[in-house]
């Protein structure tokens, strides 16, 4: 860009486009949905599971290294790499780069299976012949099921078992190796069930929560725009009733001299117009704000395309306004202006004709308020703009930052157009936040507040505890992924009968471990019992002493420590359901007989190492998913927590000042012309008198008889009024009007037209009657009638 | 002849003069003072006792009805409300106080007069607005009405007078107007217990101590 054109401003307060200041960065849209906050999490787990089990694969994937070196480093770290890069991009990535890490990752692995089923499908040498790549299927299934569907979720876990079994099958030494790869496969899918499923169970889990906070913050909305409104109403019902009633009456009376109604009325004005003026503490709200910057961009770029772009769940928000201090507004329309200036000016470069597309965007969110304008111009290198172009460094840059809480970002690059976002985001730190008063307005005197809350205080939200505590058990799911579990280990047992060892200690370890795995099925919401977990740990310990009577030494078959990954698998599903420390108890007792076992049967205590330690793989996996859950659930409570106090806060600002503005409306409607003429001290006549009196009546039935101050029933009391009819119009219905009101308005504007002289008394009843109302009718024959909840009108026996 | 005196307490003092000059025109009636706040009748009538005091449920001196009401009968006077058209709440505070009645400000001047008199004599002024307000009150259940209790209030409520009442219920109007003074009785017995916040939020927001825009 060559001509950032500025505007004044003295150099000494020039901060922004020297490159050792650092310019504030704009606050990231807002993230802290359950949802969001579990994404970032699980990409976190899956990278932290990729780097152990990378790391546990190194050995094999050295020993069975292809010949074309390259290509096997870059399968080696596509597998790998990709979810570690998935984990880093949970915090800066945008969901879409997510999404392709993933996409990536999963072709990349079926790629590499088939590969190996293709290309290297001859078996490995005895002893090393388990692949690489079929050790971490668990790592592109758990990926792909952070974010598909759940279906295609499942397909991918069977698809991809299928095929390690495949592999397994091919590359196998062993004498059966059908029989092995359809064990491994089963084995596989078994267990990238178990981890596929717990992460499918954390998103429904965090997509219910995100509903459940959605509605509180909508109830909470709801609910301080209610207190906000009839606080703002009474407040402006004690104005009308002190001073313009006193007034209206005054004059209307004819008891009072002219010069001091006249005084009354000036004094009564002049209150009126105090309470339009605006509050101490000025707000906006958002749609007045992009309504202006609307215009603003339509007088400087009128080629601009204006856009409001609407946060994630915005149609499900609809009817929460949020508002924005006027400063910080006054100070986003100067830097926008000067953004769609600079742009108008020096987008095109040297080239006039050069087309320039520019765009507004505006985002209102719970975070605050931000607003980019972009264009496709030629763009600049903002670290080479001299100092004293003051354009962008003090009308934007420079303004922004003087804003509190303001904060503003230029991104630009030769030839790539230029970005220029401005934004309020306030602390989120509800302690540091003054609440906007709902309007107390200027001229009040100090009026003692009762020291109890202004609104009772509700409890906090509902946060669903531990999501990793939810993980019900008992479903459809569960069930299959236990009889899948009973299965496959029975399958194992009977390939690895050694003969001549005692087969029934090897029934009762299995039917412990199976026992074990069932003791964890109960239906259960809750954290597990002490007792259960002594259950399920002691059925597991028993399994494994009587594995290890049965074992003999040097036993190589591929699946002769199954109970081993049983065991670990139940270890795993305990951590995932809170008892980290007793599964981590019960993996030290698993190790530790195992060694005893190696060295027992005279083996080095190394081969007792060597068996369990591939297995604490799983388990950290599943422990680091769990500690995390936790702690990106406390984290979230937070936020929900200040998230509503934001949105209470945003609706009582928001509320107060739509009911100050539409009672002032009506107040102003009624009284003022009659105020005004009052406030000319001269005597009044007999009808201005009358005039004044049916003022009077008519703003006493638009507070006392509210929900009765509609059109049809004005006019008929106003009508009857001036017939001489004396009128009283109540309304007992407080916040619940009567459903039916328009056909009750119409009913009652009726018998008024009817009634020639007397007195009618009008009252809406409170809710929960059997009637809706009452007309009482004292004008020859004295009657009580009721309008029932239809709107017909009775007489009652 | 004996003669109630009678005092006003209005902060619209022009307004309250008019008023006391139309109840002076009452025979048995002394208008004794015309005032801004209770403490000033408290200071300018000293140990003279007074029978009635009107008193207007909203005063600008951050005073509460009920606080008002309260401070007059240890005085030994009786209490009628005069209001503006004032809301529901305000009108159940200065009930459950113990006023004799409220009474709206425009009423036409020969209701005016007649509540005056009645309630110079101990009368209860039983308007609609106050049998509205009493009616309307979500509490209700607490004054342990009896059901003939509830339907004469509700009468009143709606609208009607001691006659149209007693014609309705099949009463004798000495009965419906003794029935409406111990609606009026019980009610105030109930008090104002404010035991928890949230009884305290509603005596406050009964006493109007809420925000009041514009007082000056």
């Amino acid at each position: 860009m060559t001509a950032l054109t500025g505007s004044t401003g003295s150099p000494g307060t020039l901060q922004a486009t020297d490159s050792t200041v650092p310019i504030p960065m704009v606050a990231e849209r807002p993230a802290h949905t359950a949802t969001a906050n579990l994404t970032r999490l699980l990409c976190i787990a899956v990278a932290a599971a990729a780097g152990i089990f990378g790391l546990l694969s190194l050995p094999s994937f050295l020993a069975q290294a292809w010949p074309n070196s390259a290509l096997a480093a870059a399968a080696w770290a596509a597998s790998f790499g990709l979810p570690i890069a998935l984990g880093l991009s949970a915090r800066w990535g945008s969901a879409r780069i997510r999404r392709g890490i993933v996409a990536a990752e999963a072709l990349s692995f079926v790629g590499i299976l088939g590969f190996w089923l293709i290309v290297r499908g001859t078996p490995l040498p005895a002893g090393a012949d388990i692949p690489w790549v079929i050790t971490f299927t668990g790592v592109p299934c758990v990926a792909v099921a952070v974010f598909a569907q759940p279906r295609l979720v499942w397909a991918f876990t069977v698809l991809t078992s299928t095929l390690s079994g495949f592999v397994r099958f091919t590359t196998s030494a062993e004498a059966n190796p059908a029989l092995i790869g359809l064990a491994d496969g089963l084995y596989s899918l078994l267990l990238v069930s178990v981890f596929v499923a717990f992460t499918l169970a954390a998103r429904r889990a965090s997509a219910r929560v995100d509903e459940a906070t959605l509605l509180t913050r909508q109830a909470e909305a709801h609910r301080a725009a209610r207190v906000a409104r009839r606080q703002e109403r009474l407040s402006i019902d004690a104005l009308v009733h002190d001073s313009v009633i006193s007034t209206l009456l005054m004059a209307g009376l004819g008891r009072t001299p002219p010069s001091v109604v006249s005084g009354h009325a000036s004094k009564t004005l002049t209150q009126l117009d105090a309470l339009r003026s605006p509050p101490p503490q000025p707000v906006l709200l958002v749609s007045d704000a992009a309504r202006r910057i609307g215009t603003l961009a339509q007088q400087i770029a009128p080629d601009a395309v204006v856009r409001v772009d609407n946060p994630a769940r915005a149609g499900q928000e609809a009817g929460i306004e949020r508002t924005v201090p006027s400063a910080a507004v006054t100070a986003i329309l100067g830097a926008v202006g000067e953004a769609l200036r600079n742009s108008v000016n020096s987008a095109a470069g040297q080239d006039p004709a050069r087309p320039v597309h520019r765009r507004v965007t505006m985002l209102s969110t719970t975070d605050g308020f931000q607003v980019t304008v972009s264009d496709d111009g030629v763009g600049f290198d903002p670290a080479l703009v001299p100092p004293e172009r003051l354009g962008i460094a003090e009308s934007i840059l420079g303004r922004m930052t003087r804003l509190p809480d303001g904060a503003a970002h230029v991104r630009s690059t030769p030839g790539r157009g230029t970005d220029v976002v401005v934004a309020w985001a306030p602390d989120r730190e509800p302690a540091n936040r003054t609440p906007i008063r709902p309007m107390p307005p200027p001229s009040v005197e100090p009026v003692e507040t009762p020291s109890v809350e202004p609104h009772p205080s509700v409890e906090p939200v509902e946060t669903p505890t531990f999501l990793s505590r939810s993980l019900d058990l008992t479903t459809p799911m569960a069930r299959l992924i236990l009889a899948l579990f009973v299965f496959v280990h029975g399958l194992l047992a009977v390939i690895n009968i050694v003969p001549g060892r005692p087969l029934a200690l090897m029934l009762g370890a299995y039917l412990a471990i199976v026992l074990s795995a069932i003791t964890l099925m109960r239906p259960m919401n809750r954290p597990f019992p002490r007792t259960q977990v002594a259950v399920a740990l002691t059925l597991s310990g028993v399994g494994a002493i009587l594995m290890f009577g049965y074992l003999p030494a040097h036993d190589e078959a591929p699946f002769a420590h199954w109970h081993l990954g049983a065991i670990t698998l139940i270890l795993v599903v305990l951590a995932a359901r809170g008892q980290i420390r007793s599964a981590w108890m019960g993996y030290a007792v698993l190790a530790l007989l195992t060694v005893g076992w190696a060295v027992e049967t005279g083996q080095s205590a190394m081969v007792g190492v060597d068996l369990v330690s591939r297995h604490a793989g799983t388990l950290l996996a599943g422990s680091l998913f769990v500690v995390g859950l936790g702690r990106s659930e406390r984290d979230l409570r937070v936020l929900t927590q200040d998230d509503l106090a934001r949105a209470r806060q945003d609706a009582t600002t928001v509320a107060a000042i739509r009911e100050r503005k539409a009672q002032l409306r009506r107040v102003n409607a009624l009284a003022r012309p009659t105020l005004l003429r009052l406030a000319e001290p001269h005597a009044l006549t007999a009808e201005e008198r009358a005039q004044c009196l049916l003022v009077e009546a008519s703003l006493r039935d638009a507070i006392r008889g509210r929900c009765l101050f509609v059109p049809p029933v004005i006019h008929a009391v106003q009508a009857a009024r001036q017939r001489g009819v004396e009128v009283t119009v109540l309304d007992d219905s407080a916040d619940t009007p009567p459903e039916q009101l328009e056909t009750l308005a119409r009913t009652v504007a009726d018998v008024l037209d009817t009634i020639e002289h007397g007195r009618v008394t009008v009252r809406v009843l409170p809710a929960r009657r059997a009637d809706v109302a009452t007309v009482v009718i004292e004008s020859g024959a004295p009657c009580i009638l009721t309008v029932g909840p239809d709107g017909t009108l009775r007489a009652p026996e | 002849m004996h003669r109630f005196r009678v005092a006003l307490i209005d902060d619209h003092e022009i307004v309250a003069r008019g008023f006391a000059g139309l109840f002076a025109t009452l025979p048995d009636i002394e208008v004794v003072a015309t005032v801004a706040t209770v403490a000033e009748l408290l200071a300018e009538v000293g140990e003279t006792p007074v029978d009635l005091v009107i008193l207007d449920l909203r005063l600008s001196d951050g005073s509460t009805v009920t606080g008002n009401v309260d401070r007059l009968r240890a005085t030994g006077a009786a209490v009628l409300a005069f209001t503006g058209g004032d809301d529901a709440g305000l009108m159940r505070a200065a009930a459950r106080s113990g006023v004799l009645g409220v009474v709206r400000k425009s009423e036409p001047t020969d209701v005016l007069l007649d509540a005056v008199t009645r309630a110079a004599a101990g009368d209860t002024i039983a308007s609609t607005e106050w049998a509205a307000a009493l009616d309307g009150d979500p509490d209700l259940s607490d004054a342990g009405l009896s059901p003939r209790e509830r339907e004469v209030l509700s009468l009143y409520a709606a609208g009607a007078k001691a006659p149209l009442v007693a014609s309705h219920t099949g009463l004798s109007e000495l009965t419906v107007v003794d029935y409406i003074r111990r609606v009026r009785s019980k009610y105030e017995r109930v008090g104002r217990p404010a035991n928890t916040k949230i009884d305290l939020y509603k005596r406050a927001l009964e006493d109007g101590i809420l925000p009041v825009p514009g007082r000056s």
